[in-house]
């Protein structure tokens, strides 16, 4: 054992060592989270700026009042973040929304109203939202912006992370109403709607608790739901970097006969190895440690989840030890080992959403994801850092990465060349 | 004599990326006696790494077995390990750290911690004579300061054998001749048995105690160095140069008469590139001749060399030259039998080729 933190030690102070070392672990990762982090809360340049959008709700009653579920929809919204102003319905006295005493708005104001650059957004809510909802059939919501919408767009993010929850809550609704199927159609609505009551009182009661929610104290950190985004994702991609890096000191050691050395002498292999996985997986999570460090110095609030995020990094780290390591038994030169490491950092970072939410890619692109390691990661980071979500909504992409990892480590020790 | 290294069958078969396979060695027996220096000489790629690699644990052999001191380095590898120190061929170091850190990392490897760990680098520093160094990087080192940390290395846990795999390769006269008065040391003031690997007849005559000749794979002959010139007889060789001078084969006929002279054959060496074997018999002596280092100084380019066996070749000199009739001779050198004249007749081959 002792051996194998010396081995373990050795390499870190290698690592350390070699030239751009702070340069790759520190200044470049550092200056891509401040960047893409800017770029995904774009819309919210500086300190208190609020954002406007337009909000037709079609979704009312015979009262003229709006439909429960509308309401809590943009409530939802809302609380994504403060700085986003509904108009008309949270129009002030000052008329930050420039509507002129108007109260509503026809679809052609709203149009004029968003090329004019008055407002960022326009969403429309169609009759019969919360009725589509609750019986589970397919309803748009219309979200209309003069952004390019391939860009990440701060509110597009915010209705969709309220489109996720209303989802989430109606789904539940939904499956309680096909369970009681059975009872009379009345009997089936009425407890549709009540296991949809109880489903939005939970997620309410959830809202409460998110890291997602603006930082009131800091005016400063209010823009940091793109930092959310950034630091998990550079983080992540950067650990991917810092750790993969590995193969090619592996190749380094073997050349320049260090490895076999190690071998000659009363140090087992599997002892050599321990050794130097612990260090590589060291790595990866100082990179994180660095990433979150920064993130923290923004004033980004990671939330109080600190065992399911480090359980989450240990388990990508781990998945990147393993590739790392797998890539050391065919890996025969260093511009092999650098070009295919970039070759697979730059593929499965984005396509895993480590540069933008996955929420604003197509659905195959999401599914597409699901085949990275780092979309399992941000899946989890999303649930933790967006969603507010605990141990529990972690444990798959954990096991997932972990289940990956076994099987590339068993692949990597059977097959691994000391010589 | 107690035995310290047997090994008895070793075979490593390497399959190569397109997969045929290379015998690299094939069925090598070996005896090393404890507190000798043992010197496993033969040509570039003969084998004598991967025997090496072999009897220290670091590949497995294809078939086999090798005990150090008792252990199986197959099936109690740990306990063998212990009594070796392995100087590979190659520099073995982390470049960017210094030679006590290496040193140090090292030592923990062979388990020594603490205050043993500080007193046994102290003392190697102190034997390869960089103490004044210890704190810079081993990149910043010439070639035989490094050659000098790679051995010490070896020496750290003061084991009872050490394998030193062409340990002068790539290095100047001044530093080579260090490293062999310090594997001298090494069986003389330590008591330690030297597995010494060479292709340098040279070096294999000045240091060991018995030699064994490995040659594609197989080891050829074994034993001290006056059993291994037995096996040649009691023939001197005469290698006379004449520089440029060209000679006809009807001039050699004369020293072909001589009584005790057994052959002569010639050769021209061109040395500005590789050497053209005049002689349709077996092959060139020696590339370099006798006189080339003179001959390419004054700006020659073909020298000729001629290569006679003979009983008692001091006696003859005078004959044979006589029997030149007034060729002009650059050089003549009288060589007795030496492991370069075993290994010449049990391959055709010089150890050089
Ligand atoms: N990993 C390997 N794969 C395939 N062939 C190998 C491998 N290692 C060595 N060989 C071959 O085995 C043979 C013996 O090599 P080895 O390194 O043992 O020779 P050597 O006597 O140490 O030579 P040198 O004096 O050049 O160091 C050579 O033909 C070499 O090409
Ligand atoms: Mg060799």
């Amino acid at each position: 054992m002792n051996k194998v933190i010396h081995v373990a030690l050795n390499d870190l102070t290698i690592s350390f060592r070699e030239k751009g070392i702070w340069m790759n672990l520190v200044v470049i990762p550092v200056l891509l989270i401040l960047l893409i982090g800017f770029v995904n809360g774009q819309t919210v340049g500086g300190g208190t700026t609020q954002i406007l959008m337009d909000v037709v709700n079609l979704d009312v009653g015979e009262d003229g009042e709006p439909s429960a579920l509308a309401d809590g929809f943009l409530q939802t919204i809302r609380q994504t973040s403060e700085r986003i102003v509904l108009c008309p319905m949270d129009n002030d006295a000052d008329d930050i929304c420039a509507l002129d005493d108007a109260t509503t708005l026809s679809e052609a104001a709203q149009t004029e109203r968003l090329s004019a650059g008055t407002v960022r957004g326009t969403l429309i809510i169609p009759a019969g939202f919360e009725a589509a909802v609750l019986s589970g059939s397919a309803v748009d919501v219309i979200y209309r912006s003069d952004v390019d919408p391939l860009q990440p767009d701060f509110l597009v993010q915010n209705v969709q992370v309220a489109v996720q929850r209303v989802g989430a809550a109606s789904v539940a609704a939904r499956v309680g109403a096909d369970a009681f199927s059975t009872l009379s159609d009345g009997d089936a609505e009425a407890f549709g709607a009540a296991v949809y009551t109880q489903a939005e009182a939970n997620w309410a009661a959830l809202a409460e608790t998110i890291a997602f929610r603006v930082n009131d104290e800091d005016e400063s950190s209010s823009d940091n739901i793109g930092f959310r985004q950034s630091v998990p994702g550079m983080g992540s991609m950067y650990v991917m970097f810092t750790v993969l890096a590995g193969a090619v000191l592996l190749l380094q050691e073997r050349k320049q006969w260090t490895l076999q050395r190690l071998i000659t002498m009363p140090v087992s292999r599997a002892q050599v190895l321990g050794g130097k996985m612990t260090a590589r997986f060291a790595m990866g999570m100082i990179q994180y440690a660095v990433a979150f460090t920064f993130g923290a110095m923004l004033g980004v609030n990671f939330g109080d989840q600190i065992i399911p995020l480090l359980l989450l990094m240990m388990s990508f780290v781990l998945c990147m030890t393993a590739i790392t390591f797998l890539l050391g038994t065919f890996i025969e030169t260093e511009m092999q080992a650098s070009g295919l490491v970039t070759f697979f950092v730059l593929i499965t970072a984005p396509l895993g959403g480590a540069w933008w939410p996955l929420e604003i890619v197509p659905p195959f692109m999401q599914t597409l994801a699901l085949l990275t390691p780092i979309g399992w990661a941000m899946r989890g980071f999303g649930e933790l850092l967006f969603y507010g979500g605990g141990l529990t909504d972690i444990l798959l992409p954990v096991a997932v990465l972990l289940g990956a990892s076994a099987v590339i480590f068993a692949l990597a020790i059977t097959r691994f060349k000391y010589e | 004599m107690q035995t310290i290294v047997e090994a008895r069958g070793l075979v490593k078969t390497y399959r190569r990326n397109d997969g045929t396979e290379v015998q690299a060695v094939k069925g090598v027996d070996l005896d090393i006696q404890k507190g000798e220096i043992f010197s496993l000489l033969g040509p570039n790629g003969a084998g004598k790494t991967t025997t090496i690699s072999m009897i220290s644990g670091l590949i497995k052999p294809t078939s086999g077995d090798a005990l150090i001191g008792g252990y199986s380095i197959t099936k109690q590898p740990l306990e063998a390990k212990r009594l070796i120190g392995v100087i590979p061929q190659e520099i073995a170091l982390y470049p960017t750290l210094s030679a006590r850190a290496n040193l140090e990392f090292f030592g923990k490897m062979y388990g020594l911690f603490g205050k043993e760990l500080a007193a046994r680098v102290d003392e190697v520093l102190d034997f390869i004579d960089l103490t004044d160094r210890q704190k810079d990087r081993v990149d910043t080192f010439s070639g035989g300061m490094k050659r000098r940390v790679n051995i010490g290395v070896g020496l750290l846990h003061r084991p009872q054998l050490v394998y030193m795999d062409e340990p002068t390769v790539g290095i100047d006269p001044q530093n080579r001749r260090r490293i062999l008065d310090t594997v001298f040391r090494l069986r003389d003031e330590y008591d330690m048995t030297v597995l010494y690997t060479t292709h340098l007849m040279e070096e294999a005559q000045e240091l060991s105690d018995r030699v064994g000749i490995i040659d594609h794979g197989d080891v050829i002959a074994m034993g001290t160095q006056a059993e291994l010139t037995k096996q040649v007889g009691e023939e001197d060789r005469i290698i006379i140069s004449l520089g440029e001078e060209q000679i006809e084969e009807a001039n050699l006929e004369p020293i072909r008469q001589l009584t005790n002279v057994q052959s002569v054959r010639h050769e021209v060496i061109r040395l500005d590139a590789l050497p053209i074997v005049e002689n349709d018999d077996e092959a060139v002596v020696d590339k370099r001749g006798t006189g080339s280092m003179l001959a390419v100084r004054s700006g020659q380019t073909t020298e000729t060399i001629i290569t006679i066996t003979a009983l008692g070749g001091r006696k003859v000199l005078s004959q044979i030259i006589t029997a030149l009739n007034g060729i002009p001779i650059q050089s003549v050198e009288v060589r007795e039998p030496d492991l370069e004249a075993v290994f010449l007749n049990l391959t055709g081959r010089a150890l050089r080729d």
